[in-house]
């Protein structure tokens, strides 16, 4: 390893997103007509990618649903015909997912491992909403201001779906009566995102390049009444922790819906008086390029989902670093709950050369 | 079935004084098929266990000692006979086939049947409690023992049934007579005359059955049993009115309406020789068992059972063709391109288990999701099946694949080249199946041409005979893992050369073309398909041309035309016609009304039929000249199970020899004189000498 990835030296080892997929975003509509369930959903994304990255049934070691309600893992295996050694686990959150999976890669208990996440239902919009405003008075971020970046994210993403970009990772759903869904649709309620990581070991397996370095995540829990605010905890944790300033992140995935709620977020990082009482830093964050910001868009065009988006942020993130070359992203989800997962990714060549 | 040759519930399997780690090795016992050991009360266990096979088969070995296994418990007799199979896949199959082969006349077959008979009476008549334990296939001579037993337990994957019918016969030891006095008749001669099996739930409904448990609680149930606390219900109320002659004559109408519909009693005599033997005699159990002899002998000589017979064991033939390695099973396929067969054998293979990734359009993946629907038996089995398909456009399936199913529809040349570079990650011993016809002009594209193969589906509904084409380098190997795939695709194969046309269609050709000239001369379409529907065969040869298209059938009609060794005919011209005018039937309705008017006759005279039947035959022995098959019995069987040929006439090459070989070759020379060089007897006619009047007409029956 060399000098420049030091402050990763921690982790014992190296962990690889080889490569996901996602199902299109599917509405209420769509979800009623075509009869899809949750392990549906799971299924054909998870089938496919496994067929692409050329995995045996027997080689995988662990397989992680993230999925709202009651357990369903086993089936799942079962339907993807997995070996019965495979490891199963479920947990709510999509990046809780995938941190889970980072934690058996670099305990060296796992060298492959499936990261499924699927919705049936939106996330309630409501708390988040609430705290939004409360938020949005405290910085003084106007509705118009947010009215206006969800225009703008919502350009942005269709941009994105005409160029083909968002297409790259996204398979086509069959239902059961083999009727095609290729096109994510506005007010999603439902989809599914699959991602494959890997140790060197279990990439070298393969013999494949990966699509991006996962590198270290954090977690944080904002007061119950500003539950929006944890992503803009989370994150700043993952710059303190790593040493990095907003210079050294080329891109980020932050959750944008509500959008007062990230212009909130942003404008806190400003905000020296904030900065030094909440986040006890001498220097407050800066300012963000809002280029280098959900640049293909986000839930505000799709819709959220409590377990998917974490995941088809993640995704998105490293298939738009690997395109343009760049070193380091974050991306950063939020949950209802208050809860948030901040995630640091590089561009593997980048580290490991 | 599955669950019984599960290790673990095997373990489980009540067997009395018998351990089931002794099974394991032959028996040290007088007997070659039977194991008998009494328990600590006495009670006598006598399990069947087949020396020779891994099925129970009734053959006349096994019989013999079961006279010689009764004669020792009369001398010492226990307080009770418990009968089972050793073997885990079930209590019999019924009778041995391979007896019944070599019974080549009436008195031999009553002598045989009259010394069972005595057998089963011995056992009826044993003055201790019988007892029948049984489990899995309970079929034919296995069930009518079990109905020799006083008293009958079986666990829940018993499936009973008398499927002698399916062989041209019916019941032979006794179920004509016992089954009827057992359960509901109706029910019972609905069993014998479709040979439909039950369900063990069923049989117990039905009261064949006395009492059904799992394995691990048979053995209270015996102890009930054999002291006689086993609740019976033998009041057959229903088989009460059936007493009575003229309610039999009744019920008999109905019958031969209902088997009349299903097989022209002319050519199968079996189901008519049952409804009249219970008709007659139903009243009367004794006379019936005794009149079932010689109606049983009688059928058993009869072609068409003879016939079904051998077909079965042609069958047989297929499948063991097909029985591979199961390490060496095929679980992944990539399908390319969108055809019908392509999208098809994806389907079933889905359904057979095997994961398949579908590399066509995303209207191919919608069709072959649609056909697993048609085709799942349940809701379980669809939900598995489309889980085993994925759609993979960009094919990456290719890499994983065991074979690359190629259905394209494109130009040669575009074949080609998709095969060329998908070759490239194909693992080194997988396969390259391809529904094109030649398949030679692929071999350029294929580093390896040694794995690749033809494939044909005979018909398109499962279980249909696949022909695998071989050209002259397929690897051996490849043709023995196409052939597993078949077999694991539920469907029976037929290796075949890779000939244009393969085995079926180039057979089948001068059929239809001579069809197309007599319709062409001016016979009516109805007649030559009657002609064809009275021989026996299930389609007509214009229904079959029309089946397969025309603009095909004119393609194949050139390319057998071109060849060398012995050409087609020209194609006739209003078959040229039909296909330049883009009609999908050779039957225009205005021809037809124009025809009408003149008043045909609406049936074939004897020479324009022997011309139909004897261009096929022709052609089959041209075939079989050829070695486009392995052996004239193949080709029979391939006629047959394609649905081309009547089942119970043996095949083109087995009608063609009982007929007499010299007669045929006389009457093809005669219409070779009359109607040109395509009579002319094919060099592979062996002429046997046998005594056919020549000339006289061959389609009798």
């Amino acid at each position: 390893m060399d000098s420049q990835t030091n402050h990763s030296a921690s982790a014992p080892a190296d962990v690889f997103l080889i490569d996901g997929l996602r199902t299109p975003w599917v509405n209420a509509a769509t979800l009623q007509t075509s009869g899809f369930g949750l392990l549906d959903l799971a299924l054909q994304c998870g089938a496919p990618l496994l067929l692409r990255c050329a995995v045996p049934a027997h080689r995988l070691d662990s397989l992680i649903l993230a999925a709202d309600g009651e357990s369903q893992v086993h089936p799942l295996r079962k339907r993807l015909r997995l070996d019965s050694t495979t490891e199963l686990y479920q947990c709510s959150h999509g990046l809780s997912a995938v941190a889970l999976a980072c934690q058996q890669i670099r305990s060296g208990d796992a060298d492959l491992v499936l990261v499924i996440s699927a919705d049936l239902q939106a996330t309630p919009q409501e708390p988040l909403l609430t705290s939004a405003r409360r938020t949005a008075r405290m910085f003084d971020i106007q509705d118009e201001d947010a009215s206006a970046f969800a225009e703008a994210s919502r350009l942005r993403a269709g941009d994105a779906e005409q160029g083909g970009l968002t297409a790259r990772h996204r398979i086509t759903l069959f239902d059961s009566q083999g009727r095609t869904h290729n096109e994510d649709q506005a007010d999603a309620v439902a989809g599914a995102c699959a991602l494959l990581l890997a140790s060197t070991a279990g990439l070298q397996q393969l013999k494949r390049t990966p699509l991006a370095q996962l590198g270290a995540g954090t977690h944080a829990q904002a007061p119950p009444e500003y539950p929006t605010l944890a992503p803009l905890l989370a994150s700043t944790r993952l710059l303190r922790q790593r040493r990095l300033s907003l210079d050294d992140i080329d891109q980020w995935e932050l959750p944008e819906s509500p959008a007062l709620a990230l212009l909130s977020h942003l404008a806190a990082w400003q905000d020296a008086d904030f900065c030094h009482r909440q986040l006890e830093l001498e220097q407050p964050v800066g300012r963000l390029d809002p280029c280098s910001l959900n640049i293909h868009g986000g839930s505000l065009a799709l819709g959220t989902l409590s377990a998917g988006d974490g995941c088809r942020q993640l995704l998105q993130l490293a298939d738009s670093l690997q395109r343009h070359a760049l070193s380091r992203g974050i991306v950063c989800d939020q949950h209802a709950d208050g809860h948030a997962r901040a995630l640091l990714i590089s561009h593997p060549q980048e580290t490991s050369a | 079935m599955t669950e019984a040759s599960n290790p673990l519930t095997l373990r489980e399997r009540e067997l009395g004084p018998f351990t089931y780690l002794e099974l394991q090795h032959p028996a040290q016992s007088t007997w070659r098929h039977w194991r008998l050991r009494r328990d600590e009360r006495n009670v006598a266990w006598l399990l069947f266990d087949h020396a020779d096979s891994n099925a129970n088969l009734l053959c006349v070995a096994a019989m013999t000692e079961l006279g010689d296994v009764l004669a020792s418990l009369r001398r010492d007799m226990p307080a009770a006979l418990v009968i089972r199979s050793a073997k885990p896949s079930g209590f019999c199959m019924g009778a041995d086939l391979k007896d019944f082969r070599q019974l080549d006349n009436e008195a031999d077959a009553v002598r045989q049947l009259v010394d069972a008979h005595l057998l089963a009476q011995q056992l009826i008549d044993l003055p201790c409690p019988t007892l029948a334990v049984l489990h899995g296939e309970t079929l034919g001579g296995g069930l009518e023992l079990a109905l020799c037993c006083d008293m009958r337990l079986a666990t829940p994957d018993t499936r009973t049934g008398l499927p002698e019918i399916r062989v041209g016969l019916h019941p032979g030891l006794g179920a004509t007579a016992r089954l009827p006095d057992l359960i509901d008749p109706m029910l019972a001669m609905r069993m014998m005359l479709t040979g439909t099996a039950l369900g063990a739930e069923q049989a117990h409904k039905a009261g064949l059955l006395d009492q059904v448990a799992a394995e691990h609680k048979l053995r209270p149930l015996i102890e009930d049993a054999l002291n006689g606390r086993l609740a019976l219900r033998r009041r057959n109320l229903k088989a009460r009115p059936f007493r009575l002659d003229w309610v039999r004559r009744l019920a008999a109408l109905a019958m031969r309406r209902q088997a009349g519909a299903k097989a022209d009693p002319r050519h199968y005599p079996a189901a008519e020789a049952l409804i009249e033997l219970w008709q007659r005699h139903g009243g009367q159990p004794d006379l019936l068992l005794h009149r079932e002899i010689y109606s049983f002998a009688r059928l058993i000589n009869s072609p068409t059972s003879r016939h079904l017979i051998q077909l079965f064991f042609q069958r047989q033939r297929l499948k063991e063709l097909a029985a591979g390695k199961e390490s060496r099973r095929l679980s992944q396929l990539h399908l390319i391109g969108d055809s019908g067969d392509g999208i098809q054998l994806a389907a079933l293979a889905a359904l057979a288990g095997l994961r398949v990734s579908v590399g066509g359009s995303a209207a191919s993946m919608s069709a072959c999701i649609g056909q697993i629907r048609r085709l799942a038996r349940d809701e379980a089995q669809r939900q598995q099946a489309l889980d085993a398909l994925v759609f993979d456009p960009q094919h990456h399936g290719v890499a994983l694949a065991d074979a690359l199913i190629d259905g394209q529809q494109a130009d040669m040349e575009q074949r080609r080249a998709q095969l060329q570079t998908l070759e490239t990650s194909l693992r080194p011993q997988a396969l390259v199946l391809s529904f094109a016809d030649p398949v030679e002009p692929l071999r350029a594209a294929l580093g390896d041409a040694g794995r690749l193969l033809g494939l044909r589906f005979a018909s398109p509904e499962r279980g249909a005979l696949v022909e695998i084409a071989a050209h002259s380098t397929s690897r051996t190997i490849s043709q023995q893992h196409a052939r597993q795939l078949v077999g694991q695709l539920g469907c029976l194969p037929l290796p075949v050369s890779s000939q244009p046309g393969l085995l079926l269609r180039r057979v089948l050709a001068p059929w239809l073309l001579e069809a197309m000239l007599l319709l062409e001369e001016g016979a009516s379409a109805d007649a030559i398909e009657q002609a064809a529907l009275a021989f026996g065969c299930p389609q007509g040869p214009l229904a079959i041309a029309e089946g397969w298209g025309l603009s095909h059938c004119l393609a194949l009609f050139e390319r057998l035309h071109g060849e060398r060794d012995t050409p087609l005919a020209e194609p006739p011209a209003i078959l040229r016609n039909s296909v330049e005018q883009g009609r999908t039937s050779l039957l225009d309705p205005k021809r037809r009304r124009w025809k009408t008017g003149k008043a045909r006759s609406a049936k074939l005279s004897a020479d324009q039929s022997d011309r139909l039947l004897l261009s096929l035959l022709n052609s089959a022995v041209r075939a079989c000249r050829q070695g486009i098959v392995s052996d004239a019995d193949m080709l029979d069987a391939a006629l047959v199970l394609a649905g081309y040929f009547p089942p119970f006439r043996g095949g083109p090459l087995c009608h063609a020899r009982e007929t007499g070989h010299a007669a045929i070759v006389q009457r093809l020379r005669e219409l070779s004189n009359d109607l040109g060089p395509r009579f002319a007897p094919d060099p592979g006619w062996q002429p046997v000498v046998e005594d056919a009047a020549p000339g006289e007409p061959l389609q009798a029956g």
